[in-house]
């Protein structure tokens, strides 16, 4: 019993760790503090513009 | 033509050192396709907070002086709107709330100067995000001081140019160093006080020395007589927007404007009543402030409306406390200007001074300290 649960935890810590370097594992720690999808739209200015960046942009003006 | 990017952000950016910290450590929200779910919990400006907010994790030397400096904190406009009030609190009116909307537009934090437009001039980045080490001068300083300094200094505001614009090219950094704009001294001072500020004699160390100066006019004022700027500065604007506001008083009743500084240009020599040993003259330019006894008036009103009832009747209570010709850090300066030709460009001519005729009914009992009660004859030969 005590080898069979031995066993398992090996394969866990195994698997865990082939997940951690794999490029799936690689990916999604990188999401958490990634800021891709921030960079896609700020950078791309017509998809910005189809949210009214355009506008916004021609409005904003000096106070003086 | 696109106008100024708001939320544009370049490529370059993103492989700069501030790029490459990622967009959500500092301003939080969430990295998802989503706009709604990406923009939630949002921070506009991550440098706000405190005097200096998320910059503080690696500029603490900067941001440990900023948070208390004048361009953060204000400490003018604190001092005196709180002075003019006495002894109403400023808590208990509708003040913190007007600061909030209006005042408080001129506060500086990191981002609004390195990063973004100021808020006052509604905001936007100043180059897609590329954070500019120096703020450039026409987008930033001029934002928020463009109806006075940097507007006379640039020549924008229909009189001369500073000398040391049109000719030297200098930016307002070439005079204002950082350590000057992220740190005032002492602690809380206002502008008239604060002795990290640039003086001409920095620069102009032979120009100062009465007595042994090899400008005749330098040598015929003793020192500590008149600031730099009475013989060097060319007309100036007179403040005109801060403080103008709608006045009424009922319900129905037409707004109305007031806007007393009239006429807008002006030059006007003026005793100093801020001296100090950085500041010591006795005359300097004043430039007036566009405040009346019942400016704030209107906030009685919104008052009642807004907290159910009336703010004080007298909100500027001590309106006689302070004066409204101020010291002016005139920024016109030229090496030749009307007053300084010959002596009798200045001597015997009262229209350059401040007097008593210069002054109303309306104005504070403390515009009395400002007045020059003896013009300087005509010098004969």
């Amino acid at each position: 019993m005590r080898m069979h649960v031995r066993g398992e935890l090996r394969w866990a810590i195994i698997l865990f760790v082939v997940y951690l370097f794999s490029p799936l594992g690689n990916a999604a720690a990188q999401e958490n503090n990634s800021s891709s999808a921030c960079i896609k739209c700020h950078t791309d200015f017509k998809a910005m513009d189809r949210y009214g960046a355009k506008a916004a942009a021609g409005a904003a003006a000096i106070a003086g | 033509m696109r106008g100024r990017d708001i939320y544009g952000v370049s490529k370059d950016f993103v492989n700069s050192n501030h790029g490459q910290i990622g967009c959500v450590n500092c301003h939080k929200g969430q990295n998802v396709d989503d706009k709604d779910k990406a923009h939630k919990g949002m921070i506009k400006d991550p440098s706000e907070k405190d005097g200096g907010g998320v910059c503080r994790e690696c500029h603490e030397d900067i941001t440990s002086t900023f948070k208390n400096s004048m361009h953060y904190q204000l400490n003018g406009i604190k001092s005196i709107v709180g002075t003019i009030i006495k002894p109403h609190k400023m808590g208990k009116t509708l003040l913190p709330a007007a600061w909030a909307l209006d005042c408080a537009n001129c506060h500086s934090t990191c981002g609004s100067c390195h990063v973004a437009w100021p808020i006052v001039a509604k905001g936007g980045l100043l180059n897609r995000h590329r954070f500019m080490k120096t703020p450039p001068m026409d987008k930033t300083c001029y934002a928020c001081h463009g109806s006075r300094f940097a507007g006379e200094y640039m020549g924008k505001l229909g009189a001369t140019a500073d000398v040391h614009y049109e000719k030297g090219q200098m930016v307002c950094t070439d005079c204002h160093k950082a350590g000057e704009l992220h740190e005032t001294q002492p602690k809380g001072a206002d502008r008239y006080y604060a002795v990290k500020t640039v003086r001409c004699v920095q620069c102009h160390p032979d120009a100062a020395k009465s007595g042994s100066s090899k400008i005749a006019m330098h040598n015929a004022h003793p020192a500590g007589t008149l600031a730099c700027a009475v013989c060097h500065a060319n007309k100036y604007f007179n403040c005109t927007d801060c403080h103008v506001s709608l006045d009424f008083k009922q319900a129905g009743q037409k707004p109305e404007v007031i806007f007393p500084s009239n006429p807008l240009f002006t030059f006007k020599i003026g005793r100093n009543i801020d001296r100090s040993p950085a500041n010591p003259y006795k005359y300097n330019l004043v430039r007036h402030t566009p405040a009346l006894k019942d400016s704030l008036a209107s906030l009685r009103y919104f008052q009642a409306v807004l907290k159910g009832a009336p703010g004080p009747k007298d909100l500027i209570a001590n309106y006689d406390a302070l004066p409204t010709w101020n010291s002016a850090s005139v920024h016109s300066i030229q090496l030749r200007t009307p007053q300084n030709q010959t002596c009798n460009s200045c001597h015997g001519h009262k229209e350059l001074f401040l007097t008593q005729s210069d002054l109303t009914s309306k104005d504070p009992a403390a515009n009395e300290k400002i007045i020059v009660r003896k013009i300087p004859p005509p010098i004969k030969r």
